[in-house]
């Protein structure tokens, strides 16, 4: 059977009422994007070591449990591996010829090759987890709200904030109902047959295939539901909005905020200082 | 009010494939009535819902909410009038926490804060989800989801109600309960009641049953005066409750029967009335 609901958690929010989840979400996504540009900067092993203590500490405050998020990263994780793999065989940087540890025509593995992957894997898996954190630990509210407030100067130019910032919270909304969706066709076409455990990864992948349509229609008519439901409660725009809840951030949210860039500085920097 | 007059409607108006839904109707419903809509599927109840709350907008004839007319540029005063809870509340609740979902539609209208809160507290504990207030929406089982929608849909505080099939995705206890709490709700607020189903039992529930076919008005009157006419009724796939049918098979044969029957408790209690009768 296949079972998506479980090893899939992207855009979850798991409420355990930790110190995390009670931060200031503004906080939360500055300091998400701190990580992100954090990712970008650090190239070596060591920084991503480095890193390592802080996630953990976060994991470890955050009380959701660790089984969870690994066990819900599975698919995710299995396909940064297929990627990676690509990845090495098709590019293995400007070498000299002694670092090639394996050739065969156009596919080649070299030491390089291995390091950038590395590297890169490393990266993704580094966005991954502070962007699925962030999810897990922020109300749908919360996020909304904090989007809107960073991002509320640029509607001085025009940009619809409001608009732009519910159309991507309801994008995560529908990510569980989605996989919710894949599991019962599955479930429907298993009944007829159709078995989606057996058989080479690629017999596998092709029969994902048939979803796709299915998924397609009801996607766009849930979309159509929602809208009109939206409407009926009087949503018109976010300019006539008022808002329930408010934000307000504590001295050691921002406390927070200056150990993560701290941290992610060192992490930066401190490799280069130390091997040079 | 709602005052419809002449309605008739068509989806794909102007095309070759038109699709006649609504024709001809013409209804009163007067402040806080509690209403029940019946009809098998394609009868038109659930456009006529949508026409309700400006979802859809009539073809000809018109609808009108305390006498705003149902048209596109009133939308927001009609929506404001009319609030609808529909089937599946997985497509209408927005937010993910229940709170946060039920401050939806007062956040839309651009109350204060404080405005807000106080309809948000009062609309949990009208539905009885104060305890689980701050919770998810997807950990809730079916039954509390749609109470959720119904009191997102009583924090608009609407002068009437469209519930557009709420109970059709839940268990009968749960939707019998549910029908409950929506009646308190339109003794304690004076809210008017639409509620659109195809469950005969359920409709007996309501001080007026509206039975629709085909895009018309069929019956219109108290769950007793519409049960009498049994035939009419199984002439358009709708079932009778069994008490009701029952009396109407004793009555046909002579068992004089008295008052309105409308489930098992009636029943037993005019056929007592008949028993001591006969016995004296």
């Amino acid at each position: 059977m296949l079972e998506l609901q479980r090893n899939v958690i992207f855009g979850q929010f798991v409420d355990t009422g930790s110190p995390i989840h009670k931060m200031d979400a503004r906080i939360k996504l500055i300091a998400t994007f701190v990580f992100i540009v954090a990712s970008f900067l650090i190239d070596s092993f060591l920084g991503f070591a480095l890193v390592l203590p802080l996630l953990a500490l976060i994991q470890l405050i955050s009380r959701v449990p660790a089984g969870y998020v690994l066990r819900g990263s599975r698919f995710f994780l299995g396909f940064l591996v297929f990627i990676l793999f690509f990845q090495v065989l098709f590019y293995p940087g400007e070498v000299p010829e002694s670092s090639y540890l394996w050739r065969w025509g156009f596919l080649s593995i070299s030491t390089t090759g291995l390091y950038t992957a590395g590297i890169l894997g490393l990266r993704v898996i580094f966005l991954y987890y502070v962007t699925t954190m962030l999810m897990l630990t922020t109300s749908l509210v919360d996020l909304t709200n904090g989007l809107e407030l960073i991002f509320g100067p640029l509607q001085r130019i025009r940009v619809p904030v409001n608009e732009l910032v519910l159309v991507f919270v309801i994008a995560i909304k529908f990510v569980p109902i989605f996989i919710g969706e894949v599991e019962r066709l599955a479930r429907a076409q298993t009944a007829r047959g159709v078995p989606f455990d057996e058989g080479g990864a690629f017999k596998r992948a092709r029969r994902l295939g048939r979803l796709l349509v299915p998924i397609f229609i009801s996607g766009f008519a849930r979309a159509d539901l929602l809208t009109t439901a939206m409407n009926t409660r009087s949503y018109r725009g976010g300019r006539y909005r008022t808002k329930l809840r408010q934000l307000h951030s504590t001295a050691t949210d921002w406390l927070m905020l200056l150990l993560v860039v701290a941290w992610m500085l060192a992490a930066w920097q401190l490799p280069d200082r130390l091997l040079s | 009010m709602i005052e419809v007059k002449d309605l008739s409607f068509a989806y794909r108006t102007g095309e070759a494939d038109a699709v006649p839904a609504l024709r001809d109707l013409n209804l009163k419903i007067e402040p806080g009535q509690l209403v029940a809509i019946i009809g098998h599927n394609g009868s038109g109840k659930s456009t006529l819902a949508k026409l309700l709350c400006a979802v859809l907008y009539p073809t000809e004839g018109e609808i009108r909410i305390d006498g705003v007319p149902v048209r596109e540029e009133n939308q927001w005063e009609v929506r404001r009038r009319v609030a609808v809870v529909f089937q599946d509340p997985d497509d209408q609740l927005v937010m993910n926490r229940v709170e946060d979902d039920v401050a939806f539609g007062p956040e839309n209208l651009g109350l204060p804060r404080e405005e807000i809160a106080e309809r948000v507290r009062s609309s949990l504990e009208a539905l009885g989800l104060v305890e689980i207030g701050g919770r998810l929406i997807e950990d809730l089982s079916p039954g509390q989801k749609q109470r959720v929608a119904i009191a997102g849909a009583l924090a608009m505080r609407p002068r009437f109600l469209v519930l557009d099939e709420p109970t059709s995705l839940l268990p009968v206890p749960v939707a019998r309960r549910l029908i409950s709490t929506v009646g308190d709700l339109n003794r304690r607020e004076g809210m008017g009641v639409l509620h659109v189903t195809h469950s005969m039992s359920e409709a007996a529930l309501f001080e007026r049953v509206v039975v629709m076919d085909e895009g018309c008005l069929v019956l219109d009157g108290t769950p007793a005066e519409v049960f009498r006419h049994v035939e009419r009724l199984r002439e358009i796939g709708l079932d009778v409750p069994l008490a009701a049918s029952l009396a109407h098979r004793l009555r046909s044969r002579g068992t004089p029967l008295e008052g309105d029957i409308l489930d098992g408790a009636d029943l037993r209690n005019a056929l007592a009335a008949v028993r001591e009768s006969t016995a004296s």
